[in-house]
C-alpha cells in the first residue's frame, strides 16, 4: 500500500485536508486524524493519490494561486487514545483548483504540480555550515521530529532552508510568500539573518 | 474510535454559556489567586473551568481517567501561575485553555512515547479497520456534534482537538536551542521580517 503514489497531475479529484501548517516538499507532519469525513479521506488517499494539505485562506495572501502540498501517507500508528495517527510526506506543491464537496462534507480539488525552489540541487558551499549543524542538532534532540526525519538527515542546501521554514515561528502569510515570488536565495539569507552565530 | 462524545443538549448549553462569561469576575478571580492565595475565588474558577475543559479533554482522551487528569493538572497550573496571567494581554479564558493545550501537549508527548515501539506493519489492520465505511457513519451524527463544539472554541483550543503534533517552534524554544537570549531571538525575527516586508511591498509594484 506504500509508495504507490506516483503522479497527481491527471484529471483525478484529490480531497483536501484544511489545516494551518506550512509543509515545503520533503516536509513531514505527523496528524491526528478522528472526524469521520477525514477518516475517509485517508482510506480514498490510500487508493493511490494522496491528499491535499491546504492552508487558511488569509494565510495565502502573499502569493497568487491558492495552492497546497500533496502528501502521501508514510505510517499509520494508533495513539494510546484511540486515535489514528498518520504520518505524511509532502511530494509536491501543487495549485488547487475546482474545488467541490462532496455529501460528507469532504473537499475535492483538481491539482497541478508546479515545481518549487525547495526540490532543486544547489551546490553545498551555498548555505552556511551552521545552519545543518543546528538542525541537525534541533532534530536529534526532538522525539517526533527524530523519529519523522530518521533516515532522511540530509546535507542539501534547499533541503535545510525548507525545513527550517517549516520551524521557524513565522506567521503562515510570511511562510507562504517563499512559495510566491521569493526564491532560494532569499529564502536562504531570511533563514541566515535569524540563524547565525 | 471516540466514545465519548457529546450529546446535542451539553453542546447547545455550552454555547449559551459562552455568551455569558463574566470575563471581568474571572479576571477578579484570578487576581485574588495570585496576590493572595485566595481559596474561594480558585474554587469559583474551578467550577466555572472544569467542566468545560473535562468536555473538551474527554474528546480527546476517549479514557476518563487521563481527561479527568487534565482538569486536575490544568487548575493546578492555574493556581500556581496565576500571577503570570496577564489581562491587557488577553482574556483569562484565553489563558487558562492555553495552558489546558500545554497540559494536553505534555500528556500527548508522553503517550507518544509510550508507543514509540508501536510503528511495525501489525497496526495496518487497525489502521484498515479504522477507516471502514460502517464505522464511519456511525460515528458521523457524533462528529458533527462534535464540529459544532469545536467550531466555537477560541482558535488556540481548536487546534488541540483538531490535533496534529505541532512542530514549529516557539520563540522561547528557539532562543533556547540556539543558546540565545529571547530579546536577540525577538529582534532578529523582527529585522527580518521587516526586510521582508520592504521586498514584498516592492514585488507588489
Amino acid at each position: 500500500m506504500k509508495d504507490i503514489i506516483k503522479s497527481s497531475s491527471k484529471a483525478i479529484k484529490i480531497p483536501i485536508f484544511p489545516l494551518a501548517i506550512f509543509l515545503l516538499p520533503e516536509g513531514k507532519v505527523r496528524l491526528r486524524i478522528f472526524e469521520a469525513k477525514y477518516l475517509k479521506m485517508i482510506s480514498i488517499a490510500s487508493n493511490g493519490q494522496g491528499f491535499v494539505i491546504k492552508l487558511p485562506k488569509d494565510s495565502q495572501k502573499n502569493s497568487s494561486a491558492t495552492w497546497g502540498s500533496l502528501v502521501k501517507t508514510e505510517d499509520f500508528n494508533q495513539g494510546e487514545d484511540g486515535i489514528l495517527e498518520v504520518d505524511v510526506k509532502c511530494l509536491s506543491l501543487v495549485k488547487i483548483n475546482d474545488v467541490s464537496m462532496n455529501s460528507d462534507g469532504l473537499q475535492f480539488c483538481n491539482t497541478k504540480v508546479f515545481p518549487h525552489w525547495s526540490q532543486q540541487q544547489y551546490s553545498q558551499h551555498q548555505v552556511a555550515e551552521h545552519l545543518a549543524d543546528m538542525l541537525a542538532g534541533i532534530m536529534s534532540e526532538d522525539t517526533m521530529l527524530k523519529h519523522l526525519y530518521s533516515r532522511q538527515l540530509t546535507q542539501d542546501p534547499a533541503w535545510i532552508v525548507a525545513r527550517w521554514l517549516e520551524l521557524l515561528p513565522v506567521s503562515l502569510a510570511i511562510k507562504s510568500s517563499f512559495v510566491g515570488n521569493q526564491d532560494f536565495n532569499q529564502a536562504k539569507n531570511f533563514v541566515e539573518s535569524i540563524i547565525h552565530k | 474510535m471516540q466514545t465519548n462524545l457529546l450529546c446535542k443538549e451539553t453542546n447547545a448549553k455550552s454555547i449559551k454559556m459562552s455568551d455569558e462569561i463574566d470575563h471581568p469576575q474571572l479576571c477578579l478571580w484570578l487576581k485574588a489567586v495570585s496576590e493572595n492565595r485566595n481559596k474561594q475565588a480558585f474554587t469559583h474558577l474551578f467550577n466555572f473551568f472544569a467542566p468545560k475543559i473535562i468536555r473538551i479533554a474527554r474528546s480527546k482522551f476517549p479514557n476518563e481517567a487521563q481527561a479527568n487528569e487534565v482538569v486536575q493538572e490544568t487548575m493546578s497550573n492555574v493556581w500556581r501561575k496565576a500571577h503570570l496571567f496577564n489581562q491587557d494581554k488577553g482574556a483569562a479564558t484565553t489563558w487558562v485553555y492555553t495552558v489546558m493545550r500545554n497540559v494536553t501537549f505534555d500528556m500527548l508527548r508522553k503517550v507518544k512515547a509510550n508507543k514509540e515501539d508501536n510503528l511495525s506493519d501489525d497496526i495496518w489492520p487497525i489502521a484498515e479497520g479504522l477507516v471502514s465505511d460502517d464505522d464511519a457513519y456511525e460515528d458521523h451524527l457524533e462528529t458533527e456534534n462534535l464540529k459544532a463544539v469545536i467550531d466555537n472554541l477560541p482558535e488556540s483550543q481548536r487546534e488541540v482537538v483538531k490535533g496534529f503534533y505541532f512542530m514549529e517552534m516557539t520563540q522561547e524554544q528557539l532562543a533556547e536551542k540556539l543558546n540565545l537570549p529571547l530579546g536577540t531571538i525577538k529582534s532578529r525575527l523582527r529585522l527580518a521580517l521587516a526586510k521582508l516586508k520592504v521586498k514584498l511591498g516592492e514585488n507588489h509594484d
